[in-house]
């Protein structure tokens, strides 16, 4: 076959095919322009990763190539079923493309063309229209289907560029399966990262914590000491820095080996960790105390926050008794006892290496001293917190072994000088140190929580003196007043105890006068108010002490549901010397009477003080002048013999 | 003796005439649109209803049935309906040419077997256009007619050569000749205007590593061949299965397993096209 053309037709036609091929040389390029920018199909990146993304710029591709009338893209969905993701001209009340490709299902010619990776033409119910179906497919996995309408001219003079349509569509099909695989990558990346994070922060957690006890360890404590102290800096509170070493700890090693020791470790680890948990301070807040095993048989414990050392010298005392108990290690009963050293910021050092240290040198001193103990590393602290703490331990038996006393301080009728009532007095009857004052213990007695069961103590007694006391004390006026403390204030049902213990002992509640001070009811005036308004109730009577001292206003005064005003002996005792004493002292009386308040100074000591406040309009008072305190056989016989006490004027 | 000895031996066979030039020349011009291809085929009836039993075969499993050439193009594609109305008239063209040595029936059946083994294999690999390769197939021995139409009497001493040292057919023509049925049918792929693809896949279908250009076409060639050998689907004169090197494997990409499938599906629609074009 060699081709010679000669005859004008085949010049014509040589013409014809030299024309064709320039327009196919022009639709080609084309065509590759169109291919080159598919780049956008990818779905490579982020952005373009979505499958809508996809099918968008795929069909943007392909309207730039073919002059389709409506075009569709179903994608395969989860291996079974074809949804239509997008339609570019859906119509909802006529026959459509969507509708022609549901016919091509249902005739079978659909799933025909999924295995044909080529257009397929087919004949259609448009007018001069054929459907168009091309598979998109990589070459392992079918991912959907593109449809489209198409004028059947159109589409011979587009024969060329079909061929373009199978590459798009193939790009299209990678670009689905590749933004899937990305997604997959994503979420199993994700996973990781997640698995990464645990493991990171468990290996911080094993770098900063102790295997075996789980408490942060020696790194973890000093860098928390660290923080502490510059959070402490400054402030007038303190840091209590505890070291305890648990004393013998070898000798349990060494006899019932190491297993047997790291269960004991473990066992005081956590009763130390309960103790802490459970730890108050005056206020009933939670401690804020780290606990830390330093390594063997050593353990630390920052406390912050503090007030006061007692609550520390409490503490301590607590943690070593906690230790220093039998506990059954193994089936073996093993008693261990343990040596505290205590240093304090900002006293016994700036930083966290010198507290450490000098810490450390006091808990080798309180081993020194005989172990089971705990010393300060200031040594004055040591002797004073020792008077305390064995204080502290004499009045935990003190009411048991009736140790307490009351004595009663006579309150006087400043005209008639009759005994109108008394202020019980507590006083603690020390074995060793004699009579001891509430100054002495009353505040130790705070800080161990004792303070509730010393003050029903007090009113039972009371109850019980006034049970006593012969007749002109029966009278209704007769009253005895009882301190009553901050701490008290604070007791759940003090209003209830309080009934309970005088219905028991019989006694009329006008009896009794409550006695809090200016100061205890401001800090906290609405609990103070309520508790008043519940004790008014059970029909105590009650008094503000000490007035004057505190920041009392007149509407707040007016608010308390009080029967007394006490004058603050800091007034009464400059009565005569100062005049702007006199003055308050007046005007305060004037004031009570205003409101209906009883009025009673404290502190008398003279007879010309006695006489500036009956000239004042006070009626009634207590002091040194008339009577001092007196143990109750005293009391009791002042007021059998019905002797008069001085009066003034 | 030389490659265009053979061709220019037998200038009937070697070129079409009357209609079956007319469709060749069709098919090959590339301005033909649907109309010019339709109308073209409809000249010759026989090759125009082999064609339409083709489109309606298991080869293209067409759920209805397609009734005019017409739509025939236009679901099978106008490139894939090139390339079966060309392997159509290529067979009836050759079919009733005798040739000595040749059982024109076997060669056939080989012939159509590679054809629909290759065209399989491109199926698998989701090819585009895979009646190219039913093309390449069905083509691929072509070379081997002229040889021993031309070789005549003389094959005899082919087939002793064949016979004595047992080697495979296209040995023995190198041995004899010097060249191989392959190069003879690669030059009359060139002098038909055949695509470049085709004439490497002819050329080198029994050396599939030397192809340079189209290695994954003559690859598909070369283990349709062997296939067709070793199911003995028809002979073209070889009586061992030419073997298959893994790296002409590799070049397909087709999994070993895939085979079965392959072979599965060709042998499902090579009765039905034998029946078609054969009978």
């Amino acid at each position: 076959m060699s081709p010679s053309y000669k005859t004008p037709d085949e010049v014509n036609a040589l013409h014809e095919r030299i024309r064709f091929l320039e327009e196919a040389l022009e639709a080609n390029a084309y065509a590759m322009d169109v291919l080159a920018s598919t780049t956008a199909i990818f779905g490579d990146t982020d952005r373009n990763r979505s499958p809508d993304l996809i099918i968008q710029s795929s069909l943007e591709s392909i309207r730039r190539l073919l002059p389709a009338r409506d075009m569709a893209v179903y994608i395969l969905d989860g291996e079974s079923s074809f949804d239509l993701a997008y339609q570019q001209h859906p119509q909802k009340d006529a026959y459509d493309l969507a509708d022609a490709v549901e016919d091509l299902i249902r005739e079978g010619t659909f799933s025909w063309a999924l295995h044909q990776n080529h257009p397929v033409c087919l004949p259609s119910h448009f007018e001069g229209e054929s459907v168009l179906l091309h598979v998109i497919s990589t070459r392992t996995r079918i991912r959907g289907m593109f449809a489209a309408r198409f004028r059947q001219n159109d589409l011979q003079r587009h024969e060329m560029t079909l061929s373009t349509l199978t590459m798009v569509l193939f790009n299209t099909a990678y670009a689905l399966e590749s933004a899937d695989l990305f997604q997959m990558m994503e979420r199993r990346q994700k996973a990781l990262q997640r698995i990464t994070e645990h493991q990171s922060r468990e290996l911080l957690h094993h770098q900063s914590h102790d295997s075996l006890t789980n408490l942060p360890n020696r790194m973890l404590f000093s860098d928390r000491l660290s923080q502490a102290i510059d959070r402490h800096r400054g402030t007038d509170h303190h840091i209590a820095l505890i070291l305890l070493d648990l004393d013998n700890f070898k000798r349990l090693n060494d006899s019932l080996g190491h297993r047997a020791g790291d269960e004991l470790i473990r066992k005081v680890a956590q009763d130390l960790g309960r103790l802490l948990e459970r730890g108050r301070d005056r206020a009933g807040r939670a401690l804020r105390a780290t606990l830390s095993r330093l390594g063997g048989d050593e353990f630390g414990i920052l406390v912050e926050d503090l007030q006061g050392l007692e609550g520390c010298v409490r503490l301590v005392t607590d943690i070593v008794r906690t230790t220093a108990v039998e506990r059954t290690i193994f089936d073996h009963p093993v008693v261990t006892s343990a040596s505290c050293g205590i240093a304090v910021f900002p006293y016994d050092g700036e930083d966290s290496d010198v507290l450490l240290s000098n810490a450390d040198a006091a808990m080798y001193e309180a081993k020194q001293r005989g172990r089971n103990g705990f010393r300060f590393y200031t040594q004055d602290l040591n002797s004073r917190t020792f008077r305390h703490f064995e204080l502290e331990k004499e009045l935990g038996t003190a009411i048991e072994q009736d140790q307490l006393v009351l004595h009663y301080q006579p309150k006087v009728d400043l005209y008639t000088g009759d005994i109108l009532g008394a202020e019980a007095l507590i006083r603690w009857q020390h074995p060793k140190l004699g009579l001891l004052p509430p100054s002495h213990f009353i505040e130790l007695a705070e800080d161990m929580t004792l303070i509730e069961a010393i003050g029903e103590w007090v009113l039972r007694q009371v109850c019980r003196d006034l049970k006593r006391l012969p007749s002109p004390a029966r009278n209704q006026a007769f009253r005895i007043a009882v301190n009553v403390s901050a701490r008290q204030l604070r007791q759940p049902d003090l209003a209830g105890d309080f009934h309970a213990i005088l219905q028991t002992a019989n006694v009329a509640p006008e009896c009794i006068e409550l006695e809090l001070t200016e100061t205890t009811i401001m800090d906290d005036p609405k609990g103070a108010a309520r508790m008043f308004e519940r004790l008014r109730e059970i029909g105590m009577r009650l008094a503000v002490d000490d007035f004057g001292t505190g920041h009392a206003s007149l509407i707040q005064l007016k608010k308390l549901p009080a029967d007394t005003l006490k004058i603050d002996r800091s007034f009464v005792q400059d009565l005569e010397r100062s005049d702007g004493d006199a003055k308050i002292v007046q005007a305060i009386v004037q004031m009570a009477h205003t409101l209906g308040l009883n009025i009673i100074a404290e502190g008398v000591e003279t007879e010309r003080q006695a006489e500036i406040l009956r000239e004042f309009g006070c009626n009634e008072a207590q002091g040194y002048f008339f009577a001092h305190p007196m143990a109750f056989n005293e009391f009791h016989a002042l007021l059998q013999d019905r002797a008069r006490l001085p009066r003034a004027g | 003796m030389t490659v265009d000895d053979f061709l220019a031996a037998d200038d009937a066979l070697c070129s079409f005439s009357g209609s079956y030039n007319t469709i060749f020349t069709r098919l090959s011009d590339p301005t033909a649109n649907v109309a010019a291809i339709t109308e073209a085929v409809e000249l010759d009836p026989t090759i125009a209803a082999k064609t339409l039993k083709v489109a309606n075969s298991s080869l293209y499993g067409f759920p209805e049935p397609i009734d005019t050439l017409h739509r025939a193009v236009s679901i099978i594609g106008l490139q894939q309906m090139r390339q079966i109305v060309m392997s159509t008239v290529v067979i009836e063209h050759f079919r009733g040419v005798p040739v000595i040595g040749v059982d024109m029936e076997s060669f056939w059946r080989h012939s159509l077997a590679v054809g629909v083994l290759s065209r399989s294999i491109a199926r698998f690999r989701r090819e585009a256009n895979i009646e190219r390769l039913y093309l390449y197939g069905i083509m691929h021995d072509l070379g081997r007619l002229l040889m021993f139409l031309h070789l005549s009497s003389r094959t005899e001493e082919l087939i002793n050569i064949r016979e004595r040292e047992r080697i495979l057919l296209f040995e023995a023509e190198t041995e004899f000749l010097g060249f191989d049925h392959a190069a003879i049918g690669a030059e009359l792929m060139e002098q038909w205007g055949m695509s470049p693809a085709q004439v490497e896949a002819t050329r080198f279908h029994h050396a599939p590593t030397e192809a340079q250009a189209f290695p994954v076409e003559t690859a598909i060639v070369h283990v349709a061949d062997s296939i067709a050998n070793a199911f003995r689907l028809g002979s073209s004169g070889e009586r061992f299965v030419p073997p298959v090197e893994a790296e002409t494997f590799d070049r397909i990409g087709l999994e070993i397993e895939t085979y079965e499938a392959v072979i599965g599906d060709a042998r499902k629609q090579l009765g039905q096209m034998q029946a078609i074009l054969l009978d």
